[in-house]
C-alpha cells in the first residue's frame, strides 16, 4: 500500500533523512520508532508530497507522485502539530476537512457524527476547540483525519501530551481502525505505543533505518536476554540443577528463554515467595542499537 | 468550486468570530467616520460656535457704535464688550480669539480719501492662525459698510470732503497733484450741494463685484461632510480586512493548518483561491455595511448605483491581492501584523485616508498618486457626489484592479516559494 524507496532529505548541512526504505501492506499497523529529530516527521512528509525529496521514490497504492490527488484521497494525516481551527467547532473542524476531502450534504453529516462518535467528542461537537482540553484536541486532530474514511492513516506522534485517558482513548480508536482494515503508519518515541499497536516496526536513529522487522524479531535480534528475578521459599537440595546464580534464596537468571526456564524450575518443585521478569522490549533494542535510550 | 467556497467560508467565519479584527474592520472605521465627519462639518450649524471677540469701544461715537453693530450682525462672530485690559488678557489666556479695539478720536478721523483715517487695533490669539484671515475679511466688511453708508448720504459726505480740502489746504503742500484733487473735491462739493437729498440717497454706492457660489456644470459637491468622511472609513474598513487575511494566512502557516491543506487533495489554485474569495467576500460586506450606517444614520446618498458597484468591485480586488502580498512579509503571524499596518498606514496618511487630500500640501497631494487608497476614495466620491463618467472612473478603477493583480500575483509567487 506504501512504498519508501531510498529516500533522501537533506536541509542544508543536516541530513534529515538518510536513505530510508519500507514497505506497508494494506491493513497493517507501521510503526517508525526513533527520538526526537530521528527524521520521522520528514519521512511522513515526503510520503505526502509536502517535501520533495532529494532521492527515492514514494509509492501510494501504486501511484508513484504522492502529489497527485487521487493518492492524497486516500490519506488521513493528524499531523504531530494540532492543525486544526481552534475558533471553529469540533463538527465545525469536521465538516471543514470532510468537504475539502470531498464529502458532501447528507454523506459528510453522517461522517460528521460517524468521527465525533469515534472521539467520543460528541458531547463537544458544538464548542470551539479552543475550548477543549489537550486531550480533547489530539482526538479532534485524529477524528479530521479519518472523517472522510482514509484507506491510510498517518499518524504523527499522536499522542503527545494527551492525559492518560485520552491515551487510551486513542489507542482504541487505532485498535478499531486497525480491524476495519485500515492501512496505519504511526510514528512515535515511545516504544510502549508501538509495542502494542504496530504489527512491524523500523527504528529510525539520525535520519536512517536501523533495524525493522515484527516488535518480537527485533527483540529477539537487538533486545537481549530477558531477566528474572525471583526469592525462592526453601533452598532446593540440588542447586547446581537451577539455571542463572543463586545468592541465598535470590535466584538471578538472564535468558533469551524466560517463559520456558521458568516452567521448568517450578516442575522440579522450587516454590518462589516472590517473581520478577523484566522481559527485553523496543527500549533495549533501540539501547542495544545505538547505545542511548529513546528520550536521550 | 465547492472546495473553493469551503475555503472561503472558513475564513469568513474565522473572521467574524474575532472580534479584535472586527474592531479594526467594523467599528473603528465607522469611529473615524462619525470623528471625521463631525469635525469637517462642525457637528451642524447649531453646533458650530461663532468666535468669541472682545470689543473695546473708547470712542463712544455714532460712528463707533454703527461699526460696532455692523460687527455684531456677523453670525460668525460674537462681540464681548470689555475694557483694553481685561480684553487683551482674555486673549493672551486664550479664552477670546481676538479683541478689537476703536481707539479715541475714531469718529473725528473718518476722513474721505486721505489721511491716518479710521483708528480700529485687531489683537489676535498667534494660535488661530486659520480665524485670523477670516477675522480681517469681517473688518474689512464692516469698514467697507461704513464708507458705504457715508457715500450713500451727501450730507455726510460733503461733511468729509470739507474735512479732505481743509485738511489739504493746511499742509501747504506745492504739488500740482494735491491743487488738481483739492479742485476736483470742490466741484464734487458743489454737485453734492445742488443734488435732491431725497432723491439721491441709496444711488451712489461703493460696490465691488458681487460674489457668487455656483454649483458648477454637471458636478455635484457632497452634501454633507459624512459623504466624504464615509469613502475614508470604507478604505480603513478594507485595510483592516488586508490585515486581518493576512495574520489569518500567517497563522494558518505557523500553525500547520495551511500544510493540513497542501497535503489534501486541494490544489494551490483552490488553497488560494478560496483565501481570495473570501477577502473579496469580506470586502463587499465590510462596504455594504459601512454603507449602509451612512445611509440610514447619516443620511449618505448613493449616488450613482452602477459606478459605486463598480469601485467597490476594483477595491475589493485591490484588496484581495494586497492581502495576498502582505501576508508572505512575514513568517509569524505578529510579524504580518506589524508589517501589514506598517505599510498601511502610510498609505491611508498619504492617500487621504486620514486627512482629505485637499488639506494637504502639494508634495502629499502628488505622493498620494502612489497610494490605491487615493484611488479607492475617488472611486468612491466619484460614484456617490462628484458624478463621474464611467470614463472618468476608468482611471481610478483600472489602477485600483491593476494594483490587485500585481500584488495577488506577487503574493502567489513568494507564497508558492516559501511553499517548495
Amino acid at each position: 500500500m506504501i512504498r519508501a524507496q531510498k529516500l533522501e532529505k537533506r536541509f542544508g548541512d543536516l541530513r534529515a533523512v538518510d536513505g530510508v526504505s519500507f514497505e506497508i501492506a494494506k491493513g497493517e499497523t507501521f510503526g517508525l520508532l526513533g527520538p526526537n529529530g530521528a527524521g520521522k516527521t520528514t519521512t511522513i512528509h515526503m510520503l505526502v508530497g509536502a517535501l520533495k525529496p532529494d532521492a527515492g521514490k514514494v509509492v501510494i497504492d501504486g501511484i508513484e507522485d504522492p502529489t497527485l490527488a487521487a493518492a492524497r484521497q486516500q490519506i488521513g494525516i493528524a499531523p504531530q502539530a494540532l492543525a486544526l481551527y481552534e475558533n471553529l467547532s469540533a463538527e465545525e473542524n469536521m465538516a471543514f476537512f470532510g468537504t475539502i476531502y470531498g464529502l458532501r450534504g447528507a454523506d459528510l453529516a453522517k461522517r460528521v457524527d460517524w468521527a465525533l462518535d469515534f472521539t467520543g467528542l460528541t458531547d463537544r461537537r458544538k464548542d470551539r476547540m479552543k475550548t477543549f482540553s489537550g486531550g480533547m484536541k489530539r482526538r479532534l486532530n485524529m477524528a479530521c483525519a479519518v472523517v472522510h474514511k482514509p484507506r491510510v492513516l498517518l499518524l504523527d506522534e499522536p499522542t503527545v501530551g494527551v492525559d492518560p485517558q485520552s491515551r487510551n482513548s486513542i489507542f482504541e480508536n487505532i485498535e478499531a481502525l486497525k480491524e476495519e482494515g485500515t492501512t496505519i503508519l504511526y510514528t512515535t518515541h515511545y516504544m510502549e505505543e508501538a509495542q502494542r499497536l504496530c504489527e512491524r516496526v523500523a527504528i529510525v536513529d539520525k535520519g536512517a533505518v536501523l533495524a525493522l522487522d515484527t516488535v518480537d524479531g527485533l527483540i529477539k535480534a537487538h533486545g537481549g536476554k530477558s531477566l528474572v528475578e525471583a526469592t525462592l521459599e526453601r533452598v532446593p537440595p540440588d542447586p547446581s540443577a537451577l539455571p542463572g546464580s543463586l545468592d541465598g534464596l535470590a535466584l538471578r537468571v538472564e535468558t533469551d528463554h524466560p517463559l520456558e526456564d521458568l516452567a521448568r524450575i517450578t516442575d522440579a518443585g522450587v516454590h518462589f515467595t516472590s517473581l520478577r521478569v523484566d522481559r527485553s522490549d523496543l527500549e533495549a533494542v533501540f539501547l542495544n542499537l545505538t547505545g542511548r535510550r529513546l528520550r536521550d | 468550486m465547492h472546495r473553493i467556497m469551503a475555503i472561503a467560508l472558513k475564513d469568513l467565519r474565522l473572521l467574524i468570530r474575532d472580534r479584535e479584527a472586527l474592531f479594526w474592520v467594523l467599528l473603528f472605521p465607522l469611529m473615524m467616520a462619525v470623528l471625521f465627519g463631525s469635525i469637517f462639518s462642525g457637528m451642524g450649524k447649531k453646533a458650530r460656535k461663532p468666535m468669541k471677540v472682545a470689543i473695546v469701544d473708547e470712542d463712544r461715537s455714532e460712528a463707533s457704535k454703527a461699526f460696532v453693530g455692523r460687527l455684531e450682525n456677523q453670525d460668525s462672530i460674537k462681540l464681548v464688550v470689555r475694557s483694553a485690559g481685561a480684553a487683551l488678557g482674555a486673549v493672551r489666556a486664550g479664552k477670546l480669539v481676538a479683541y478689537v479695539r476703536i481707539h479715541k478720536g475714531y469718529a473725528a478721523k473718518q476722513g474721505f480719501m486721505i489721511g491716518d483715517n479710521q483708528k480700529v487695533e485687531v489683537g489676535i490669539d498667534p494660535s488661530r492662525r486659520t480665524e485670523r484671515g477670516f477675522l480681517q475679511g469681517i473688518l474689512m466688511k464692516a469698514t467697507f459698510g461704513g464708507l458705504q453708508d457715508r457715500m450713500s448720504d451727501p450730507q455726510k459726505t460733503r461733511k468729509s470732503i470739507k474735512e479732505s480740502i481743509t485738511g489739504l489746504k493746511a499742509s501747504g503742500s506745492t504739488d500740482p497733484e494735491g491743487a488738481k484733487l483739492v479742485t476736483f473735491l470742490e466741484a464734487f462739493d458743489g454737485y453734492l450741494g445742488s443734488v435732491n437729498n431725497k432723491t439721491f440717497k441709496g444711488q451712489m454706492k461703493l460696490e465691488g463685484p458681487k460674489i457668487e457660489a455656483v454649483k458648477y456644470a454637471g458636478g455635484k459637491r457632497p452634501r454633507t461632510s459624512f459623504e466624504v468622511s464615509f469613502p475614508q472609513a470604507v478604505v480603513w474598513g478594507l485595510l483592516g480586512i488586508v490585515a486581518s487575511f493576512a495574520i489569518l494566512v500567517a497563522r494558518e502557516r505557523m500553525i500547520g493548518t495551511l500544510l493540513r491543506l497542501r497535503i489534501s487533495p486541494l490544489t494551490w489554485f483552490h488553497i488560494l483561491g478560496g483565501k481570495g474569495v473570501a477577502s473579496f467576500l469580506a470586502s463587499i460586506v465590510t462596504i455594504a455595511l459601512i454603507f449602509v450606517v451612512g445611509i440610514v444614520v447619516f443620511g449618505l446618498r448613493l449616488g450613482n448605483v452602477g459606478q459605486l458597484l463598480l469601485a467597490i468591485a476594483c477595491t475589493a480586488i485591490c484588496v484581495t491581492g494586497m492581502m495576498m502580498l502582505i501576508s508572505t512579509f512575514g513568517k509569524t503571524e505578529q510579524a504580518v501584523g506589524g508589517a501589514s499596518w506598517a505599510v498601511m498606514m502610510p498609505m491611508a496618511m498619504f492617500g487621504g485616508g486620514m486627512i482629505p487630500l485637499f488639506a494637504m500640501p502639494a508634495w502629499m497631494q502628488a505622493a498620494s498618486n502612489f497610494s490605491p487608497v487615493k484611488w479607492s476614495v475617488y472611486a468612491f466620491e466619484g460614484a456617490i457626489w462628484r458624478d463621474l463618467s464611467f470614463a472618468e472612473m476608468a482611471l481610478p478603477c483600472g489602477l485600483l484592479v491593476a494594483i490587485g493583480i500585481v500584488t495577488f500575483t506577487l503574493g502567489v509567487v513568494l507564497l508558492s516559494r516559501a511553499k517548495s
